[in-house]
């Protein structure tokens, strides 16, 4: 009768003198446990992936295993829920006591390491968003600066956090990146001298006086630093203000930009690592677009060499000290 | 007591001296490699008049072969028999420079037998042909040329324009046993080179080499080479450079002496060229 009604039998092509019984039972098992094995390995390699990579990269592997057991946890529940197990076979509660065990075991360096922890903690969506700004508090209060006057407080940006930038916002800024989301800095309130002659906020009227000013160049690079897989960005507003000062100084016009028609920040990293006397002829191979870039506005010659106006960019960057820092971008 | 033979060519008509030297016997015993050598040097200008090439040729093979024994280790006494080929070397070297006035022939004298007293016992030998010396120079030629191209391979390199102009070559500090006049004869040569490699013909006007000298106080030396001419520009850098200190204008080589660094001075140079330009 099982076999009748059944919709999961199958019949072999040999005329049903065989036939595998596969129920549906066991289908749900072997995806739940297929989801949870994935889950454990990608989970191992995105530790030793934050283990071994750069501080500043962002760890694909962690990334894969965190977004992994989300979607087991969402596709038990929903599998589950709709189709309850009636037999549990040996091989999976066998298979489930492994994987959880090693999947504890994985805690453990989550844990315990603070490279992995902070892997896990940025890929791991609603984590990081709750536990940066703890952090960024915690860390005002020890040093006993205000939130508002820590970052740039020259310029008063605050800074952005770069852990709330969900991996889905990978996109090409050209194409995919609508031009009416911007991103947001925030002007801080100068304090105001109180009698004693001490700086003094008011922190009910701060909010108030808050402004919004939109920088989408940032914006862009911030995509651009996301598409690119870093873990973090190299560049603080502060820095990257002075950086397009100094372009747009040394070249004389409105040149940098992260549009296609303006000297982009690949361009600049191109030319940092041109400086830095790298083998040219395969950066010229691998990085085409952005060599064409540098060819355009003469900052190069055909041969990969610093032309005049090359020379003086470099040479603003160094007194700026942001040279290294684009050599250090990844291209 | 093992045999050195040890030679000297080239110098007087050029401003580079070779030497080489040989060990025979059983010295290198462990080692397949001889105990040899070749090696070249600069003179200043000055120097290369006389027998002065080859008594700084034969000091600077003496100082070679003392730094290859004291590394191996060797702490034996070596006869090294020295090919002379000028009579006045033989008179200098027999009587150990007695009589001599000029200090800078003093000095070396006192040196080279300070060098030869410590490895061993220096003999004089009149060569039956300078064949071999003649060999010699060619064999050791292709160093300076391999030292030269090693030099700008690892030196800072840019273009002062995309088609023709010049090509400006800052050169490391541990560069100064190659004098600057050869370095950017051999910089336009490889540039020549390589424009046939990439069959493109883009004018190439001349060179600039600079190179920093650290000493007490530290000069800068720019050179300024062109066969079709370079005086316009040098004459420009010196006017424009705020530390220019001296130098020597002509039409196809100056050189510029000044007390900017190498940095200030490749900022000055974006600066004349866009002057030039204008």
């Amino acid at each position: 009768m099982s076999s009748v009604d059944n919709p999961w039998n199958v019949e072999g092509s040999w005329g049903g003198s065989m036939s595998i019984e596969v129920t549906v039972d066991q289908v749900l098992q072997s995806i739940l446990a297929g989801a949870l094995i994935f889950t454990a390995v990608a989970l191992l390699a995105g530790i030793v992936e934050a283990l071994r990579a750069k501080w500043w990269r962002r760890s694909r592997y962690m990334r894969l295993g965190v977004y992994s057991a989300i979607c087991t946890i969402l596709l038990a529940a929903a599998l589950l829920s709709a189709y309850p197990l009636k037999n549990v076979s040996q091989l999976f509660l066998s298979t489930l006591s492994y994987v959880s065990i090693i999947l504890l075991a994985e805690l453990i360096p989550i844990v315990a390491i603070d490279r992995v922890r902070g892997a896990f903690i940025c890929e791991t969506p609603l984590l990081s968003d709750i536990l940066k700004p703890l952090e960024r508090k915690s860390e005002a209060k020890i040093s006993g600066i205000r939130p508002s006057e820590t970052a740039s407080s020259d310029l008063g940006f605050a800074e952005r956090d770069p852990s709330t930038c969900d991996a889905h916002e990978v996109k090409r800024p050209e194409e995919e990146v609508p031009l009416t989301s911007h991103i947001e800095v925030q002007l801080s309130r100068i304090a105001e001298p109180s009698e004693h002659g001490g700086r003094q906020t008011k922190p009910q009227s701060v909010n108030a006086c808050w402004k919004t000013i939109v920088d989408p160049d940032y914006e862009m690079y911030c995509r651009w630093i996301l598409r690119k897989g870093l873990f973090l960005r190299e560049l603080e507003y502060r820095e990257f203000v002075k950086l397009k000062e100094v372009v747009n100084q040394v070249l004389r016009g409105d040149v940098f930009g992260m549009a296609g028609s303006k000297l982009g920040f690949e361009p600049l990293c191109l030319l940092a690592r041109i400086d830095t006397m790298e083998d040219v002829e395969k950066l010229k191979r691998s990085y085409r677009r952005p060599f064409q870039k540098l060819r355009k506005f003469k900052l190069v010659s055909d041969r990969g060499r610093l032309m005049p106006r090359g020379v003086r960019l470099v040479k603003a960057l160094k007194r700026e000290g942001l040279i290294e820092k684009l050599r250090e971008h990844p291209l | 007591m093992r045999k050195v033979i040890m030679r000297v060519g080239g110098g007087r008509s050029g401003r580079l001296v070779y030497w080489a030297y040989l060990v025979y016997g059983d010295v290198w015993s462990g080692e397949n490699s001889q105990l040899s050598s070749t090696g070249f040097r600069f003179l200043r200008r000055k120097d290369k008049l006389g027998i002065a090439c080859y008594l700084f040729g034969l000091r600077s093979a003496l100082r070679d072969l003392l730094t290859d024994m004291e590394r191996r280790g060797i702490h034996e006494q070596y006869l090294v028999r020295f090919y002379y080929v000028d009579d006045r070397l033989f008179n200098v070297l027999s009587r150990w420079g007695y009589g001599l006035r000029d200090p800078l022939f003093i000095g070396l004298m006192n040196e080279i037998r300070h060098l030869a007293n410590r490895i061993g016992l220096l003999d004089l030998a009149r060569p039956k042909s300078t064949y071999i010396e003649e060999i010699l120079r060619i064999k050791a030629s292709s160093q300076p040329y391999r030292r030269a191209r090693e030099i700008i391979r690892r030196a800072r390199v840019w273009d002062s324009s995309d088609e023709g102009g010049f090509v400006v070559c800052k050169l490391p500090s541990e560069s100064e046993d190659i004098p600057l006049e050869f370095l950017a004869k051999i910089l336009l040569k490889e540039e020549a080179r390589a424009e046939k490699r990439d069959k493109r013909h883009r004018d190439l006007k001349g060179a600039i080499v600079i190179r920093e000298c650290k000493e007490e106080k530290p000069l800068t030396r720019a050179l300024f080479y062109s066969p079709e001419g370079c005086g316009e520009v040098a004459r420009v850098f010196s006017l424009i450079d705020p530390q220019y200190r001296g130098g020597r204008l002509a039409a196809r080589k100056s050189l510029c002496v000044t007390r900017s660094s190498a940095d200030e001075i490749e900022e000055v140079l974006v600066e004349v060229f866009d002057a030039c330009q204008a």
